[in-house]
């Protein structure tokens, strides 16, 4: 049996009992309830309660009721007018809140407004009635303002327009991440430290070559996590795909940084593994990732906070910090060309570097039962030596 | 540590490699399987240096089991056989059988942790021998198994090696290994101290046991004269001094108490050993003998 087909028997192994596992349906059950919810109450929020104003007008001229009226639809709302004697009957509602602005036309057109409130309707009503008085200074009709003072507005031109969505989007990919390498880390050094513990390394290393061990569970629980990472997440990912209403950057994100991803994991997993191999028991398994729990918590901190910053610069080319930073800084659109192949060079010769040592250190700790084995008694240590002290510590 | 130790274990015997606990059995067998690599010598199979595909085409029980707990039986034993190579209807079919002789047949769909200490440890031997191996290694195989269970392990150790198959197996309950094993190899502190057909050697042995159905008192037998070394604790196996005749020491014991039943014996496994174990021999000449 080569290499491969071990580990792939390994790995299957992995997902078909993680599968029979009901915790794994029930996390997934979560997870579907939870992105179905974050799909479909915005739109059930937003079609049940349109948003309606209702507008204190001084006396009664026809003309500008219809254009206040007809302010309604491109503020996504319904106005109503309310006709009053005078300003201050008009002052008074807008004071006890039965309207939401009062508006004066004459003597000297007025808006009258609770402070901070309504904003974007008293903007709409401040031109209404600048249109109206401008109308009757002129002797013509508001549509006739309308039309010259239309070509008269300045384009505006928008400098980054989608920053807040891209930076949504790069929070939205580094949590994920971040949650996802984080458990699936524990998954793995945790089942590495029952299969010590219960010995079942030793029924397998006789048959399986170390390396098929630790990476077939790697890959196992990486495939497995995303693929159920996937599965609760399919009607956000249904909605935009059906919306097209991406987030600026998620896209980019999600596509360009899936090499990160499946790199990330497939580093961070097997150092989790290789750490898990060295503890006794299967409840110092959490423990002993801790090392990378801080990389990861410190790497998501300058992920959500500042991943343009230098410092979030600096961390894209480190392997450790890449695979979350890299996808976060595409989001943002802060990543060049250059950095991205770099990074990318660095990470996957880290992963085969670290990859075989994390490989020797699960070979040589799996089999050290009766004591937490140290990383200095299992690195650089010739497997010579290694096998007499094991052999020593038995006997 | 082991010390110089060589083995060789031919196919259709039974070898017990037997010792106390912490003499160097299970470090033994983990260097035949690879788990841990010796300072220096050699694991040959059929007169090559074993291959990692050797190996795994051996089957192997460690002493401390070790199987997903949290994993079906019978699914368990296919994957383990898919793990040896098999395909997997090859592997299923395997499983069924074995769990079937193994009187497991309607708990293939349950999980390990749901059997009975015994039921579990038949599943780690079906482990071991799904795959039908040409060798099959079983550290410790008795210990936790009650009269019934050893008896049926017993059997399949027997039809394995009536096949013309290679068995090893370790234990340190002698008067277990005494019944079952063809050859011994009788390891002490991680050197080898006797070894051997066991027949062959305990004829070799000068020492000789008379076994007498009363209670002899050591006191008075010591007065009497007689050639007797040592009275066991149960008072009716005396040794013999070396050269003694058995005839005159039996006539000392009748002077006290009447016999009616007695036998000259050679000695028992666990005298060889104690009698080995005092004096380490030199591998090449025990051998030689």
């Amino acid at each position: 049996m080569s290499i491969g087909d071990a580990t792939r028997l390994v790995a299957m192994r992995e997902l078909r009992e993680r599968a029979r596992r009901r915790s794994t349906w029930i996390i997934a059950a979560v997870l579907l309830l939870g992105s179905l919810a974050a799909a479909i109450v915005p739109e059930l929020v937003h079609s049940n309660a349109p948003t309606r104003y209702t507008v204190a007008l001084v006396g009664d001229p026809a003309a500008l009721r219809d254009t206040l009226v007809a302010l309604g639809p491109p503020l996504e709302a319904t106005i109503d007018v309310q006709t009053v004697a005078d300003a201050d009957a008009a002052r008074q509602l807008v004071t006890d809140k039965k309207v939401d602005i009062g508006l004066v036309p004459a003597p000297g057109p007025a808006v009258i407004v609770r402070a901070g409130t309504n904003d974007r309707l008293v903007g709409a009503a401040r031109q209404a009635l600048a249109t109206a008085a401008l109308a009757d200074t002129l002797h013509v009709d508001t549509a006739e303002v309308d039309r010259i003072t239309a070509a008269a507005v300045p384009e505006l031109r928008k400098v980054d327009a989608n920053a807040d969505s891209r930076r949504g989007a790069a929070f939205g990919v580094s949590l994920i991440l971040y949650l996802l390498l984080l458990s699936l880390m524990v998954q793995v050094s945790n089942g590495v430290a029952i299969e010590k513990a219960n010995r079942i390394s030793e029924v397998l290393l006789p048959i399986v070559r170390p390396g098929a061990l630790l990476f077939g569970k790697v890959i196992g629980v990486g495939i497995g996590g995303t693929f159920f990472l996937a599965v609760g997440m399919l009607p956000i990912v249904v909605k935009l795909a059906a919306g097209g209403n991406l987030p600026d950057g998620l896209g980019g994100a999600l596509v360009g940084g899936a090499a990160w991803f499946v790199l990330g994991l497939a580093l961070y997993l097997t150092v989790a593994g290789a750490l898990g191999a060295l503890v006794e028991r299967p409840e110092d398994a959490g423990s002993s990732i801790t090392p990378l729990s801080l990389v990861l918590v410190a790497t998501f901190f300058v992920a959500q906070t500042a991943p343009d910053s230098p410092v979030g610069t600096a961390l894209a080319y480190v392997p450790f910090t890449a695979p979350l930073l890299v996808p976060t800084r595409i989001a943002v659109g802060a990543s060049s060309p250059l950095e991205l192949v770099l990074s990318l060079a660095l990470l996957v010769a880290t992963v085969a570097v670290v990859g075989i040592a994390a490989a020797r250190i699960y070979a040589r700790a799996v089999v050290r039962t009766g004591a937490k084995v140290r990383l200095r008694d299992v690195v650089g240590a010739g497997p010579t030596q290694d096998a007499s002290a094991s052999a020593s510590r038995r006997a | 540590m082991l010390d110089h130790v060589d083995l060789d274990v031919p196919a259709g015997r039974v070898i017990g490699l037997l010792g106390p606990n912490g003499a160097g059995k299970t470090t033994l067998m983990r260097i035949l399987f690879g788990v841990l690599t010796p300072d220096a010598g050699t694991v040959t199979w059929r007169g090559a240096p074993a291959t990692d595909a050797d190996r795994r085409s051996w089957g192997y029980m460690p002493q401390e089991r070790g199987l997903y707990r949290d994993m079906r039986v019978h699914d368990q034993l296919t994957w383990i056989a898919r793990l040896h190579g098999l395909d997997k209807a090859t592997g299923a079919a395997r499983a069924s059988a074995l769990l079937e002789r193994l009187g497991l047949a309607d708990r293939g769909r349950d999980n390990l942790q749901d059997l009975s200490g015994g039921m579990a440890q038949r599943v780690q031997l079906a482990a071991a021998m799904v795959h039908e191996p040409e060798v099959l290694v079983l550290d410790e195989p008795f210990s936790g198994l009650d009269p019934l269970a050893v008896e049926f392990l017993t059997t399949v150790i027997t039809d394995h090696v009536a096949a013309g198959r290679v068995l090893l197996l370790s234990t340190h309950q002698l008067d277990l290994a005494e019944n079952l094993c063809d050859g011994i190899v009788l390891l002490h502190r991680g050197r080898i101290v006797l070894r051997g057909d066991l027949r062959a050697l305990k004829d070799a042995s000068p020492a000789r046991y008379l076994r007498v159905d009363v209670t002899v008192d050591p006191a008075w037998i010591a007065t009497a004269g007689a050639s007797v070394e040592l009275v066991d604790r149960s008072g009716t196996r005396l040794r013999l001094a070396v050269g003694a005749d058995p005839g005159a020491v039996l006539d000392a014991v009748r002077a006290h108490v009447p016999v009616s039943d007695f036998g000259v014996e050679t000695p028992t496994l666990s005298e060889l050993f104690l009698a080995a174990a005092g004096e380490p021999v030199d591998d090449h000449e025990r051998a030689a003998s």
